[in-house]
């Protein structure tokens, strides 16, 4: 009897210990886990039972207390099914057990993104992350069993030593260099021309390129590289998934440029937003410019600033007001009485950027053309006026012909501005309505379809391409027009 | 009078020349820690509201705490945000940390300058710990094909705002959680008399229409991120929500987002459909507005689920300061700082602990629009939905203008959407 | 001239009276019919917009009645009486319709204008048909004597007439360009943040003492007067030499030089924006001024130097010559001659350049990103939010940011005014 007392105290006694709860045992840690990641593992002295808690803990010194140091994270220990098990690489960090057979798995994950392990579990090796890199730290796993009694394995130290990477360097001599070149060779080609100038004995214009040397070099020099880069681009496959790594594609975005649904529609559209605008720019900035031109007019300067306003309000807000206005809501359909929703259908979104876009440059206009009608002799026209000439003979051969040197450069800059106006249309309605699924919409002109291609798309080679397509197109109208209304040439 | 002229451009030139010659290609350093530390911050938040007037004094905070950090702080327009970060990117001029939409994250994940993306993954240089303050969602929005782009700071989505003293006027009862698209239809209908309207919302947006399309049972995209704009009910939500405006006459003619505020504000809305950041202006402008739950679809019996966008701090790939950098993200996204600019701005936290304090449950609007917001669906952070918009857009205005049905333009919107897709790849 | 009146019979004389003499009543209402022709067509497409038939039949009518009256004035001086009572008898027609048609319609500003449109000038037909100047021309028996006396009194009616003119050309321009401008303004002046409410209902300071109490907005107003005289100034300087030459000077290259400045305007610049930058960061020349400065002016360049050339192209050859001549350097020439004369062209390229850099907005974002380097517009763009807009504050902005440049214009005007008094070659 006495024996069988004994062997039941000794298994009282004895057993407790038997079962004691798991610790974490053998850390190693591993300071090459990567940039700002050490990582952990640890086997556990007995296989871990459900409801327990691992929690790891960090310090930047040695630590034999939770008090003194940071919890960096917990894995739970309990039942795994229904939770999902993400691989490695797919979640926020990595963690891996093992049950004792050395086959390390990811560890599961809940609803809160907290890690979970089957009970069992003997190994863990996690990657810890968030650590400052380059500082030792010290580690350590704390156990809390289901009756939340806790112990704390012994701290190990390791430091983070994978570095960050490289990033990207702009260098800047090159750019110099590029500009630099520019500048150099403007000012030779000045140099050059000159002398063929003088060779040629052409001597009446001897400073005239000192003259025109700074505007030409500044211009040049801040000018002539962005352009001559974007040129460059549309031959590459630029797209904004490999910037700085483009190769040439020859003519491949024109292809694709030119292929696109609606490129002739745009072209046209475009062509007439500036045909329309221009012509009526001038024709109504003349009409102002002729109505004020009179010194006896009362209210003169009133008059002019009112009409100068469009150009002194910021075009963002008066566009703005303007959409406000012609939305059906809006003033407009006030004021006319009527019910109309322009906005909504293609050909009236069209009518109103216009409009819009006209009551924006007749300001700019009429303001130049009064500059210009101020420098006309007086006496011209009293001595017309008393040869009985009436006034729209007057206007049409003395004024016109006399304003021709002013109109020219004016039509010309005003149709280049006018084609390339980005404002209006984007703030009005960004190239909408859109009824076409690819492709440009109902207003987009050339320019904003090309931001829509570049910012949209990404595709920066393809919007180069487009860029250099309404270049060329410009460039073609200018020079004949120039040349055909002898622009460069002074009135006789 | 020759002479000076040549010796005059040639002086321009050299003095042109000059820096290039000079300077020496710079090297990258790790910051060693005696130095002081200078932080950017780009931020979108207007000039002069109360949301930039609170961040400042975050800021200055966080530069009070840590003695040896300079933060400098940029407001850069909201509508140029992501193209002016893109431009500095490229030219190695990116700040430290700027604000982004998880909307823009799809749309800059892609980009490479140089072989490197934009931003930093910030996997590394968090912890569980600090990670597991946020909303799950939020911070799964915030990832960007694996990677993790942002810290969530903020989240909003659509709702339901009325005016009830018009409801009180025509003697229709308050919406409440058990209203379906029906019975807001009746109550619109019943409100809508002379010139006040009984809803106000732009029935050609894709934003409005995404929470109507999880209504009727569609979804944007499928398990794969195949685009799936023309799945079942995609269509008889479009055309429910048209006929609002063109049937129904319960929505005034072209409203926008711009005139629909107006309308609410001038008490010619009765209902509207809009986030919480206009609320304060409708207080302001002495509307006593109240917050519903989106009613259920009857057909379905699910609820209209609005998108829900996320916004949130993120870390330049080229910041030379990446580990102080992610602190202050952190710090930006702090429980104290949440709070203090969901309580200010009405801009709706992120942070699991804002979920049961009560200062917060206690606010109706916040906790009214956090009930919006776990009804709602997150917008995944992929290209796709960044490209989404465009076809969604042609379609609407094909269907508004009566060219084609809904279902024809949905799906051609789909076709179009996945021809984009394929180009990119 | 007629000189000798005596050699004349009363047939001839009356005739050749006729010929050059035309009351100047007479002839403003020719000039002005075709406009109240138009204004009609206008109408009638107006009133088939509001969908309202009956109106758009009585402006139909309308338009046909005028056209006939019109037809009928230019035929007033066969000297038949039916056509002189007729031209009283359709105007009073006319008067009529456009009162009844105003009646029946709503009655809004629009439809005020309309029938104003279309009865004064049938009311002044009647008036002047009536006069007795008028009735003796229209009858065919004028005399050289009272014709002669009729041009004296043309000459100040006409002038009186153009003045007129001018008024209404002159209100019609005011009131389409300033309505948006009104509208603005209302915005700046409502309490709270939204567009609409009504039209100047309630009137408050609050948005522009929140703008002009922010530090903010001072630093953006002081970057923007630096940076836009900065072009100013830059621009005058590059832009008047190469004028001068391009005007003057016959040179290899001209052509084309003067072709390159436009050809910087034609590539969009959506794509050179990032290069541009890089060029800028080369420089150095990053959040500064001088940066943008340089930017600016050689964005204004091409139509400084197009219109300084035009304008440099009038001024006669003749006066630098003789100036020349006298013993005058080309540089004093240059200071002392010309540039005096070029007041009014110069001021315009100066207003232009400034402006150019006042309203400039995409550059100044993207290479000045530190706040104490934003100019008005990207300040002004930073007042928008991601959800929604104070349009309250950023009305007021806006105004207040067209402030200077209004100021500017006024001063601006005494520069074309007084401008050009010597104008030409005198002697």
């Amino acid at each position: 009897m006495k024996k069988y007392l004994v062997i039941f105290a000794l298994v009282i006694f004895c057993l407790p210990p038997m079962v004691e709860a798991s610790e974490a045992t053998q850390l190693e840690a591993d300071g090459d886990a990567g940039y700002r990641k050490v990582g952990l593992n640890w086997l556990m002295n007995s296989p871990v039972e459900a409801n327990t808690t691992l929690e790891i803990w960090m310090n930047e010194s040695s630590f034999s207390d939770t008090i003194d140091a940071t919890k960096h994270s917990m894995i739970r220990v309990g039942n795994v099914s229904g939770l999902q098990q993400p691989g490695f690489g797919e979640w926020y960090d990595d963690c891996s057990y093992e049950m004792g057979d050395g086959a390390y798995l990811p560890v599961y994950r809940d609803s809160y993104g907290v890690a979970v392990v089957p009970q069992g579990t003997i190994g863990v090796n996690c990657t810890l992350t968030g650590l400052p890199s380059g500082i030792e730290i010290h580690l350590a796993v704390l156990t809390i069993d289901a009756d939340e009694n806790s112990i704390l394995s012994s701290s190990i130290a390791s430091t983070s030593i994978v570095n960050d990477v490289e990033t990207v360097v702009i260098e800047t001599s090159p750019y110099i260099f590029a500009i630099g070149s520019i500048a150099l060779s403007m000012i030779a080609l000045l140099f050059v021309l000159r002398w063929m100038d003088n060779r040629d004995g052409r001597n009446t214009s001897r400073s005239a390129h000192f003259y025109i040397a700074p505007a030409i070099l500044a211009l040049s020099v801040l000018t002539f590289y962005p352009v001559l880069y974007g040129i460059w681009l549309s031959f590459t496959n630029a797209d904004q998934s490999h910037l700085g790594e483009q190769s040439f594609i020859g003519l491949n975005n024109f292809l694709t440029v030119i292929s696109t649904s609606g490129f002739f529609r745009v072209t046209v559209f475009t062509l007439v937003w500036s045909v329309v605008n221009v012509a009526a720019h001038i024709g109504f900035g003349l009409i102002l410019a002729m109505a004020l031109n009179s010194s006896e007019l009362k209210g003169r300067s009133v008059y002019r600033t009112a009409l100068l306003l469009p150009w002194a309000i910021p075009s963002y807000i008066s566009v703005l007001v303007w959409r406000g206005l012609y939305e059906p809501a809006g003033a407009l359909n006030d004021f006319l009485g009527t019910n109309l929703n322009l906005l909504a259908d293609a050909n009236g979104a069209r009518i109103v950027v216009i409009l819009v876009n006209i009551w924006l440059g007749i300001p700019f206009m009429m303001m130049s053309i009064s500059g210009a009608l101020q420098a006309l002799p007086k006496d011209m026209y009293e001595a017309a006026e008393v040869d009985g000439i009436d006034a729209f003979s007057r206007f049409r051969f003395l004024t016109l012909p006399n304003l021709r040197s002013a109109l020219i450069p004016l039509s010309l800059l005003g149709f280049i501005w006018t084609f390339n106006m980005f404002n209006v249309i984007y703030l009005m309605t960004d190239g909408g309505p859109n009824l076409d699924f690819d492709g440009p919409g109902s207003t987009d002109i050339l320019i904003t379809y090309v931001y829509d291609v570049a910012f949209r798309d990404g595709a920066y080679g393809v919007a180069a391409a487009w860029s250099v397509v309404i270049f060329l197109m410009l460039v073609a109208f200018s020079w004949t027009y120039m040349k055909k209304t002898n622009a460069t040439e002074a009135v006789s | 009078m020759n002479g000076q002229r040549i010796i005059c451009s040639f002086s321009i030139v050299f003095l042109l020349l000059l820096p290039g010659c000079l300077s020496t290609d710079s090297i990258l350093e790790e910051e060693n820690v005696d130095q002081v530390i200078e932080l950017d911050i780009w931020h979108s938040f207007a000039a002069e509201s109360k949301e930039q007037a609170s961040f400042e004094s975050k800021i200055a905070l966080f530069m009070a705490s840590n003695p040896g950090v300079e933060v400098q702080i940029s407001a850069i327009p909201y509508p140029e945000a992501d193209q002016q970060f893109m431009i500095a990117a490229q030219g190695g001029e990116a700040p430290d940390l700027v604000r982004l939409s998880s909307d823009q994250l799809g749309k800059i994940g892609d980009i490479r300058v140089g072989g490197q993306p934009l931003l930093e993954d910030l996997r590394p240089h968090t912890t569980p710990i600090d990670r597991s303050n946020f909303d799950p969602r939020a911070l799964n929005a915030m990832r960007y094909e694996g990677d993790l782009l942002g810290i969530p700071a903020s989240q909003d989505c659509l709702s339901l705002l009325y005016n009830p003293i018009l409801f009180d006027s025509a003697g229709i009862d308050y919406p409440d959680e058990n209203w379906t698209l029906d019975d807001m239809l009746i109550a619109a209908k019943d409100l809508t008399s002379g010139d006040v309207n009984g809803l106000a919302l732009p029935v050609k947006n894709a934003y409005w229409w995404f929470g109507f399309q999880a209504g009727f049972g569609g979804s944007l995209f499928d398990m794969n991120g195949t685009p799936t704009l023309d799945s079942n009910g995609s269509a008889e939500a479009m055309d429910w929500m048209l006929n609002l405006e063109l049937n129904h006459s319960v929505v005034e003619t072209g409203t926008q987002t711009e005139s629909m505020k107006t309308q609410f504000l001038s008490s010619k809305a009765a209902m509207i459909v809009d986030g919480p950041w206009n609320w304060a202006t409708y207080e302001a402008g002495r509307i006593p507005v109240q917050q519903a739950l989106l009613p259920m679809v009857s057909e379905t019996g699910e609820r209209v689920a609005p998108l829900v966008t996320y916004k949130g701090w993120s870390v330049s790939k080229q910041s030379l300061n990446k580990e102080w950098a992610t602190r202050l993200a952190l710090f930006l996204s702090s429980s104290e700082v949440q709070k203090e600019f969901a309580i200010e701005t009405y801009t709706m936290p992120t942070h699991v602990d804002l979920y049961q304090d009560s200062e917060i449950t206690e606010n109706i609007v916040i906790s009214g629009f956090i009930g919006q917001l776990m009804e709602g669906t997150p917008a995944p952070t992929t290209r796709a939905m960044a490209m989404v918009y465009d076809p969604l857009v042609t379609a609407f205005e094909n269907v508004y203008a009566g060219e084609m049905s809904s279902s024809e333009a949905l799906s051609l919107a789909d076709e179009a959407l996945e021809s984009d897709l394929e180009d990119l790849s | 001239m007629i000189r000798n009146a005596s050699s004349f019979s009363m047939g001839e004389d009356g005739d050749l009276a006729r010929r050059w003499y035309i009351p100047a009543e007479i002839e403003s209402l020719r000039n002005l019919f075709p406009f109240v022709l138009v204004i009609n067509l206008v109408s009638f497409w107006l009133f088939i917009l509001r969908e309202d038939f009956d109106s758009a039949f009585s402006a139909s009518m309308q338009f046909l009645v005028s056209a006939i009256l019109l037809f009928m004035l230019k035929k007033l001086d066969r000297g038949k009486r039916f056509i002189r009572d007729g031209v009283i008898g359709i105007s009073g027609l006319i008067l009529l319709l456009s009162i009844l048609q105003f009646l029946s319609g709503p009655q809004i500003t629009i439809d005020i204008w309309m029938m104003l449109w279309s009865s004064i000038p049938a009311l002044w037909v009647i008036l002047s048909v009536s006069k007795p100047v008028v009735t003796l021309w229209a009858s065919g028996k004028q005399t050289v004597h009272s014709a002669e006396l009729g041009l004296s009194r043309n000459r100040k009616i006409k002038r009186f007439h153009g003045m007129i003119l001018r008024h209404i050309a002159l209100l019609h321009a005011v009131a389409f360009v300033v309505l948006p401008i009104l509208w603005i303004l209302d915005v700046a002046l409502s309490p709270g943040n939204s567009l609409g409410g009504g039209f100047f209902e309630i009137i408050t300071m609050e948005h522009f003492s929140n703008i002009l109490s922010s530090d903010s907005f001072w630093v953006w107003a002081r970057n923007s007067v630096i940076v836009s005289i900065g072009t100013t100034m830059l621009g005058l300087a590059l832009a008047i030499p190469a004028g001068y030459a391009f005007s003057r000077f016959r040179f290899r290259g001209r052509d084309y030089a003067m072709f390159s400045f436009l050809l910087v305007q034609m590539f969009p610049g959506v794509i050179i924006l990032v290069p541009y930058f890089l060029v800028m960061k080369a420089l150095g020349l990053l959040n500064s001024s001088l940066g943008l400065i340089l930017a600016y002016s050689v964005t204004a360049l091409p139509l400084c130097v197009w219109m300084l050339k035009g304008f440099f192209d009038t001024v006669p050859k003749e006066l630098e010559e003789a100036a020349l001549v006298d013993g005058c350097s080309q540089n004093q020439v240059f200071w002392r001659i010309i540039l005096p004369l070029s007041i009014p062209a110069v001021a315009v390229t100066a207003l232009f350049s400034f402006l150019a850099a006042w309203n400039e907005f995409l550059l100044a974002l993207t290479f000045n990103t530190s706040e104490d380097m934003y100019t008005l517009p990207v300040g002004l763009a930073s007042l928008i939010s991601s959800t929604g807009q104070a349009w309250g504050d950023f009305a007021a902005a806006s105004l207040l940011v067209s402030l200077p440049v209004v100021i500017l214009f006024i001063a601006f005007q005494r520069f074309l005014i007084e401008g050009l008094s010597a104008g030409g070659v005198k002697g």
